[in-house]
């Protein structure tokens, strides 16, 4: 299976903190490919490392065979690399339809792309991006900023396909979503990996990430604690003392030690309902 | 009557330059989220650059030499200052810009001393209208401007690389992670604004003489004009520019000559009080 993304012993340190340990992980083409740990566990500063907003220390990351922790991010972009927010990046002050040119255009080479009107627009944006399948069809001349929480969220993917994503990464793409808004939204994502992307996703939501996911990575403070399918993970004694303590208690909210995710029980996560 | 309509076309034309800046200003601090203070130095240097070679290519190819010098020095000014303090704390930022007025006025200063020069206009001679003289010159700097906000307005509207300055504007972060490469469009930012600022440097010299510290007032002004207008539309600037030049050129007239720069002073705190977006701002909720 090809390999779509690969890190080596990838270190980044903030003063005294190691935020991220040592981080070696492959994740092959067309997989979801999940993080979890509890808070300050590294995982976002983990997809900065990935995506370049901060740079590594040492290690090697490669997307596709090709070395890239020295590329700015822009350069990543464009050989493939998406991602977004916790907090949305969108333009806010232009339409949807402006903010998926913008993603489209700057995919391109050159600033010779850039010019032109944008009335002519290439069946490139048509092709890559329905409105529809994102269900925004009738939204395309609203601003980003009046958006829904779930709408920006899924003009935020419609982008990152019209960037020409190949490897995505998804930083709590369900936070502030309703029950059923991540029901579509898991789908939206299982429909992603359809085209062939290969999706790496953060997430609390430990159902979501049990349902979604083909591997998960579990890390804490900075380093990596194990890597397994989710049956494996939920088995694992070492994620359940990490969320759970040593005793697994039902009904507990949420641990008070570790800040943990969810006040999922592990025994339920694969079957139960995503939140 | 027609001292009022004289002192209004001066407010125009006055406004025209403030207007210009302004817009500078705007698209500069609109992407790179810095207050470029220098501009209007800068301005100052392109009216040297017309001083110098008007004389010799003509007025035409001497503004359009300006406005590639000072674009040049707008570039070294990038490469140099600001990209270095991409990450720096604001004041640091400030300081750097209020230096580099320091360093224009002083060099201006040691090469052509303190006393102002004359610069011809590109076309002499004036038009009269019931009693009113405009300078052709003056019509021109009107035309100019218009026509520099038209285009502007056209590019950043119409075109995709527009849209791609627009968008840097708003997330330089969700830029990037769409492949724009942010660093290379402020750059280019800073080249084009600063052109316009030696444009306008070369349009105001005929009519107020090349002198080191030209710049001042202009940078003064230029920064009223978008606090009053509000940060963000360039339209909004250039009718504020049009708004301060009007309330200088006629407090100048029927009021004193001596506090000229406290009337649209006076007016920024008015509306600030009132409005606090400023005439044109719009809060804008972020996603």
């Amino acid at each position: 299976m090809t390999e779509a993304l690969t890190l080596r012993d990838v270190d980044r340190r903030f003063g005294g903190l190691k935020a991220v340990d040592s981080v070696s992980m492959t994740v092959s083409e067309g997989e979801i490919f999940g993080i979890i740990g509890p808070n300050g566990a590294g995982k976002t500063t983990l997809f900065n490392l990935i995506s370049g907003n901060v740079s590594t220390m040492s290690g090697a990351i490669e997307l596709y065979g090709r070395r890239i922790e020295r590329m700015p991010v822009h350069r990543r972009a464009r050989l493939g690399l998406g991602r977004t927010f916790q907090t949305s990046q969108l333009f806010a002050g232009v339409t949807v339809h402006e903010n998926l040119e913008i993603a489209e255009v700057s995919s391109r080479r050159g600033v010779g792309g850039w010019l032109g009107s944008p009335t002519a627009r290439r069946t490139v944006e048509a092709e890559r991006v329905d409105l529809e399948a994102w269900d925004l069809a009738d939204k395309g001349e609203r601003l980003a900023g009046e958006l829904t929480l779930f709408e920006q969220q899924r003009l935020a993917l419609a982008m990152t396909l019209a960037a020409g994503a190949r490897v995505l990464l998804l930083d709590e793409p369900s936070g502030g979503l309703v029950e059923s808004e991540v029901h579509q939204l898991m789908e939206l994502i299982r429909g992603i990996r359809d085209r062939g992307v290969t999706v790496l996703v953060i997430d609390h939501k430990m159902r979501l990430m049990m349902q979604l996911c083909d591997r998960i990575m579990v890390m804490a403070l900075g380093a990596v604690i194990t890597t397994g399918d989710p049956t494996e993970i939920a088995a694992d004694a070492r994620v359940r003392e990490l969320y759970f303590g040593r005793a697994p208690v039902r009904g507990v909210e949420r641990n008070e030690r570790t800040g943990g995710p969810d006040p999922a029980d592990a025994h339920t996560w694969r079957a139960g309902p995503t939140s | 009557m027609e001292l009022l309509a004289q002192q209004m076309a001066n407010g125009i034309v006055l406004g025209s330059i403030y207007g210009l800046l302004a817009i500078c200003l705007v698209l500069i601090f609109g992407v790179l989220d810095i207050p470029q203070f220098a501009l209007g130095a800068m301005a100052m240097l392109g009216g040297y650059v017309v001083f110098l070679l008007g004389p010799i290519v003509g007025y035409w190819v001497s503004l359009l030499a300006a406005m590639v010098a000072i674009g040049a020095l707008g570039a070294v000014v990038q490469r140099l200052v600001f990209a270095p303090l991409r990450k720096a704390a604001d004041v640091t930022v400030f300081v750097a810009a209020f230096g580099l007025v320091l360093i224009f006025q002083g060099l201006a200063l040691v090469i052509f001393g303190p006393d102002p020069r004359q610069v011809p206009p590109s076309i002499s001679g004036s038009l009269v209208i019931g009693g009113v003289h405009i300078a052709y010159h003056r019509l021109v700097i009107v035309g100019v401007v218009l026509a520099v906000f038209l285009a502007l307005q056209w590019v950043l509207r119409s075109t995709r690389a527009g849209r791609v300055i627009r968008a840097v504007g708003q997330s330089t972060t969700g830029a990037q992670v769409v492949g724009i490469p942010t660093g290379r469009v402020a750059f280019a930012v800073m080249i084009l604004g600063s052109a316009l600022a030696g444009l306008a440097g070369g349009l105001l010299a005929p009519i107020s003489q090349a002198m080191p510290l030209a710049g001042d007032s202009l940078t003064i002004n230029a920064f009223i004009v978008i606090i009053l207008a509000g940060m963000g539309s360039i339209g909004g600037a250039l009718v504020a520019a049009y708004i301060v030049g009007l309330v200088e050129s006629l407090g100048a007239t029927y009021l004193s000559q001596d506090f000229s720069q406290l009337y649209s002073i006076l007016l920024m705190l008015i509306v600030l009080l009132v409005k606090p977006s400023g005439l044109f701002g719009k809060k804008v909720s972020r996603v």
